[in-house]
């Protein structure tokens, strides 16, 4: 009973996310409204059968904005965190697999960074490369670079040192033989995992940039932004920020139930 | 013990001074950008940009600069604002306190309704609560802290009227931000609780005890002396998220301290105000989690064996 | 009986646990404990005392240096000037100084100054403070702003007793009385001057006005008190009653979201720069009131960068005028509760000219024939017009304040809609908006500056001005410009203007979109609220707070 619970829920997750994607991958073919163009007679006007959520300060379809919004905020948290995946699994795998020196060398860099509370490692990175959407990926991702090198060496040590990679090892089993075909398929799953959660960090992180100002392009539809601007119409048009705060919300959440459910343990759920 | 305190506090300053150092590298050894915009910006002519450089000791090899950067720090130096003039010191000291207010309320909340909600979370042995703890401890590491706290001015402020929204000064102005702050502190430490709980109540010394005969009263102690322990190691975290999560809402909640003055100086490009902030984050953050490990090793005896 | 072994080591390793957790708690307690404490002790008695709230944070201070209008707010009421306008009237009255005299060659200026006045710090107030003040702000060291400029050609001054003073002028300047009102000639104490530094006297400024400055917390807040021995104000300023504010409280809301939220919940007494959206709630609130201020000066507008492509022909500046529909910016972004602008120059400015108002009608078919006219067209079918090629993009440089950013999307959407793309840009400060104009990196930039007096235009227009970003050129335009200060005849100020106006509008220098209202709330407990004749600057000595 509990298992089956448990699964239920991963599927629900599943879907949601599944769902985000395809709502901002099908953007153009959904969207009612053109996101940019602006119709100031029809401006915070409440959600109705011409607009589903209702229109922001400048006219604009908050509906079709939130649809491309997606697309910009998702894209840019995909970029993100390939940004801290890639060289996070290279060093984690450096570390974890290669010479003592060479670990405790990257291990120390890598403490070094994490001595800095991400977003404001994040917001230092900004003020060095500036606004736009390409900077607020390199500096979100720059930041969650070496939490992701530390869970994947600490899941290569622990896979390294089992007993049947002993035995491998012990039958004459080459070291890149041994990575590729033992260690790497063993610490898969809760790399995976912490990909997952990389990628809701670096959702979250990402928007706040971008609520902050430094996203570059103001006109352009995305979550954070869109956040921003609703702000300031909240008293008076409330669902202007609704829309993007549970879009990025559910988003989120889907993500983080679907991370938690491949690290899950017999005992959770 | 103490061989062990002196080792993580040394291994945090250790840490603390490599962040120092690689903020400094990064920030000084970028081409004279930064000091030659912020000044021109203010409307210096070439010449006085390259004064100030050589005043600022910019145009010294780095190494001299790297000393002397040391230098200062140790006797409390951290140099002065390119826009305002002010000792940095100065800055940080007069938003110190309401960013450490923040973050302790913030901490107590956040710590209580997390152990709160994680407790019955992992132990509760009726569905419903269980969910709704697990659901609300989901919601908090879901949404952003900036929705969260728009939506709670809008209700609190502004339909229920019942406390103040924006605005600083007195401890009545703390409770909306730290409220919305720990709210989302206490999604992390939920969770990690509940997990740590539910594993612990399956592991194989619990089921021993249950054999022995003992009580369940005695068998909860036991998961809950074991189970709490990674919540130390949690509540050191958050602290991080904390720190981060200080800048955004004295942000929509105007209020002064440390956060404001991170984002004043990332759009005046006041590098000295950035990287003193950066490096002081860093070496508190550290320190905390040395802190955390020493209290870790004190609270748990197996730890202190591995060192 | 069998006791397991972990009962008997149960406590302390349980007291370690949750041991740990108490003490996390109670450091936690103890940092907020320790803000109460603090914000206790910090509560003195103030006093009447209101907050109020700014909305922008000026880059600095010194209004001897700096050039923003949002520092006058509180130090218009810290310095007196020499000369003050009426709010109401708009006349020259007495300030510090009683009486003045033109020579009859217009080059120079004597005043007469009062005898009864004292510096907040107890320097004595007379004709070698005035001096002393003159000396810093045309000293090339202190870099001044507007202050410098306001003084037009002075050349220098001649102390003829301790109370009589005479500046000289390389010409006749009909603005310098202007210049002398307002806030950025205030006169600072000589000792003041003298005991900091440039750049720090502005957190210690002594003045002879209502109020002295207490405490600056940059970017936090400013404190101002009451100066109980104030007696020599100008005729509209009222008598101190047991209802004057005693304590001003300064702090800063850039965030527009946050202003009617802190007006309403009592955070401040009084504020600017409200959300027009908001407006519309607060006037139902008996609490509160809302007063529109109109400014004169330069409209809320952008220049054109006539150097750089494709706004270097006129043919493309003039399109873009007749393609921006200002009545729809109005009131969607202002909820119509600012007029439209249609030239250099607000309607309730001095000299303003109704005729600019024909000019630039919303013509986007119109628009789109002077763009076909110079060559353009839609040759590859993707909705953006080109020529040779070349695709008809623009960039618009801005920064956050007055709403612009919302001014610009909905332009940028206006112009899309005939075939133009726009790129914005918006700049966290000044500082950055005047490198992107110092570098010409825009198309269009949005810049203006306030004030009653028509020269102000000179430092925008002229060839040599001072803020010329747009790279205009007319050497007829400089010469009416500068004949217009040399005149001191309305009638003939009034004719020279007119042309300037419309010679400006002709050649499609700038483009206006609102004249600028303040929006400004306060608490229905405030009496006395009335701003100085240039529009922003409260006259806090008249403020009466009932209880």
């Amino acid at each position: 009973m509990v298992n089956g619970w448990r699964r239920r829920r991963l599927h629900a997750a599943l879907l949601l996310l599944a769902a985000m994607i395809a709502l901002a991958v099908l953007a153009p073919w959904l969207a009612t409204h053109d996101p940019h163009r602006a119709v100031p007679e029809e401006q915070l006007v409440p959600p109705s059968t011409g607009h589903y959520f209702g229109t922001d300060l400048l006219g604009r379809d908050v509906f079709s904005r939130t649809l491309y919004g997606g697309r910009r905020t998702l894209g840019v948290a995909l970029l993100t965190a390939l940004i801290a995946l890639g060289p996070g699994l290279a060093i984690g795998v450096a570390a974890g697999y290669g010479e003592r020196w060479l670990d405790a060398s990257l291990m120390m860099l890598m403490d070094a960074l994490l001595a800095f509370p991400s977003l404001i490692l994040a917001l230092a990175l900004i003020a060095l490369l500036g606004s736009g959407t390409v900077q607020v990926a390199l500096a979100v991702g720059i930041a969650g670079i070496p939490s992701y090198a530390r869970v994947t060496r600490a899941a290569v040590i622990q896979a390294r040192s089992l007993p049947f990679v002993e035995a491998a090892r012990a039958l004459g089993a080459g070291p890149r033989a041994i990575l590729w075909r033992h260690v790497i398929p063993t610490a898969a799953p809760p790399l995976l995992a912490f990909a997952g959660v990389t990628l809701s960090w670096a959702l979250l992180n990402g928007a706040a940039l971008m609520f902050l100002g430094y996203g570059g392009d103001i006109a352009a539809p995305e979550w954070g932004v869109m956040l921003a601007d609703g702000r300031a119409a909240f008293r008076n048009a409330p669902w202007v920020a609704l829309a993007p705060g549970v879009a990025l919300s559910a988003t989120v959440l889907a993500i983080n139930l679907l991370a938690g459910g491949l690290a899950e343990h017999p005992a959770d759920g | 013990m103490g061989k062990f305190i002196l080792q993580r506090v040394g291994a945090a300053l250790a840490v603390a001074w490599i962040a120092l150092s690689v903020a400094f590298v990064v920030l000084r050894a970028l081409p004279g950008d930064a000091v030659d915009a912020t000044l021109t910006r203010a409307g210096a002519s070439p010449a006085e940009v390259a004064a100030r450089r050589r005043s600022l000791g910019l145009a010294d090899p780095l190494w001299q600069q790297y000393a002397a950067y040391l230098g200062g720090i140790a006797r409390g130096d951290l140099g002065e604002s390119l826009v305002t003039g002010q000792p940095v010191v100065q800055m940080i000291g007069q938003n110190l306190g309401p960013t450490a207010a923040l973050a302790g309320s913030a901490l107590l909340v956040g710590v209580t309704l997390g152990l709160a909600l994680g407790l019955v979370a992992g132990l509760a042995p009726r569905r419903v609560p269980r969910w709704l703890a697990e659901g609300a401890a989901a919601l908090a590491l879901s949404m952003p802290v900036y929705w969260t706290a728009t939506l709670a001015i809008y209700v609190f402020t502004v339909v229920l009227a019942v406390l103040p929204g924006v605005g600083g000064g007195d401890p009545r102005h703390l409770i909306l931000p730290a409220a919305v702050l720990g709210f989302h502190t206490a999604g992390s430490i939920a969770q990690v609780t509940a997990r740590s709980i539910r594993r612990t109540a399956a592991q194989d010394f619990v089921r021993t005890a249950r054999a022995k005969g003992l009580g369940e009263a005695d068998v909860a102690d036991h998961i809950l002396r074991v189970g709490l322990l990674p919540v130390i190691a949690v509540i050191a975290l958050q602290l991080g998220f904390l720190l981060g999560g200080t800048v955004v809402t004295e942000s929509i909640f105007v209020r002064r301290g440390l956060g404001r003055l991170l984002l004043m100086a990332i759009d005046n490009r006041d590098f000295p105000v950035i990287q003193s902030l950066v490096t002081l984050t860093a070496l508190t953050y550290s320190l905390i989690h040395a802190l955390a490990d020493v209290l870790y090793a004190l609270a748990d005896p197996r730890v202190r064996v591995e060192g | 009986m069998l006791t397991p072994v972990s009962t008997r080591r149960r406590l302390p390793v349980s007291l370690g646990v949750l041991g740990v957790l108490m003490a996390i708690l109670c450091l936690a307690g103890a940092l907020v404990a320790l803000l109460a404490l603090r914000a206790g002790l910090d509560d003195e008695d103030d006093g009447n005392r209101i907050v109020y709230g700014l909305t922008l944070n000026p880059s600095g201070l010194d209004p001897h240096i700096h050039i923003s209008n949002e520092l006058g707010i509180p130090f218009y009421s810290v310095y007196d000037t020499l000369i003050y306008r009426h709010p109401q009237t708009m006349d020259f009255v007495p300030g510090l100084a009683e009486r003045w005299e033109m020579a009859p060659d217009g080059l120079s200026w004597t005043f007469t100054l009062r005898r009864d006045v004292t510096f907040h710090d107890g320097t004595p107030f007379n004709a070698q403070a005035v001096a002393a003040n003159l000396d810093r702000i045309t000293d090339p060291e202190l870099a001044s702003g507007k202050a410098r400029a306001l003084l037009g050609p002075y050349t220098g001054y001649t102390i003829v007793d301790d109370y009589t003073i005479a500046l000289h002028l390389s010409e006749p300047y009909a603005p310098l009385l202007d210049g002398l009102s307002q806030v950025y000639l205030g006169m600072a104490s000589p000792t003041a001057l003298r005991e900091y530094s440039k750049n720090t006297y502005q957190w210690h400024q002594v003045g002879t006005g209502p109020y002295r400055l207490e405490e600056v917390v940059p970017g936090d807040r400013i404190i101002l008190r009451r100066n109980p021995d104030y007696a020599w104000g100008p005729v509209f300023y009222a008598e101190a009653t047991d209802q004057s504010v005693d304590t001003v409280e300064f702090r800063f809301y850039t965030d527009p979201a946050t202003r009617s939220l802190a007006l309403e919940s009592g955070e401040v007494q009084m504020i600017g720069e409200l959300l027009p959206t908001d407006v519309e709630l607060l006037l139902g609130n008996t609490q509160l009131r809302v007063f529109r201020v109109p400014i004169p000066g330069q409209p809320q507008q952008f220049f054109f960068n006539v150097k750089r492509a494709p706004t270097d022909e006129l043919a493309v500046r003039q399109a873009l005028l007749y393609a921006t529909n200002r009545t729809e910016i109005v009131d969607a972004v202002f909820q119509g509760q600012s007029p439209v602008a249609h030239g250099p120059l607000t309607a309730v400015t001095p000299f303003y000219d109704p005729a600019v108002e024909a000019l630039y009608p919303f013509d986007p078919t119109f628009a789109q024939s002077l763009l076909q006219g110079a060559g353009y067209g839609d040759s590859d079918g993707d909705g953006i017009w080109d020529r040779d090629g070349e695709p008809l993009r623009l960039t618009m440089v801005f920064a956050s304040w007055n709403q612009t950013p919302e001014v610009a999307q909905l332009i940028q959407s206006e112009w899309r809609d005939i075939g133009i793309e726009v790129e914005l840009i918006r700049v966290p400060d000044f500082p950055t908006l005047r490198s992107y104009a110092l570098e010409g990196d825009f198309n269009l930039i949005a810049f203006y500056d306030f004030g009653v007096e028509a020269s102000l235009l000179n430092q925008f227009y002229m060839t040599d001005g001072a803020n010329n970003w747009s790279g205009f050129s007319d050497p007829e335009l400089d010469g009416w410009l500068h004949e217009a200060v040399r005149q001191v005849d309305a009638g003939t100020r009034a004719a020279l203007y007119s042309s300037v106006q419309q010679r400006i509008m002709e050649q499609a220098v700038v483009l206006p979109i609102r004249e600028y209202v303040n929006l400004n709330g306060t608490t229905a407990r405030l009496d006395g609220v009335i701003f100085s004749a240039q529009g922003w600057w409260p006259l806090l000595r008249n403020l009466q707070l009932r209880p």
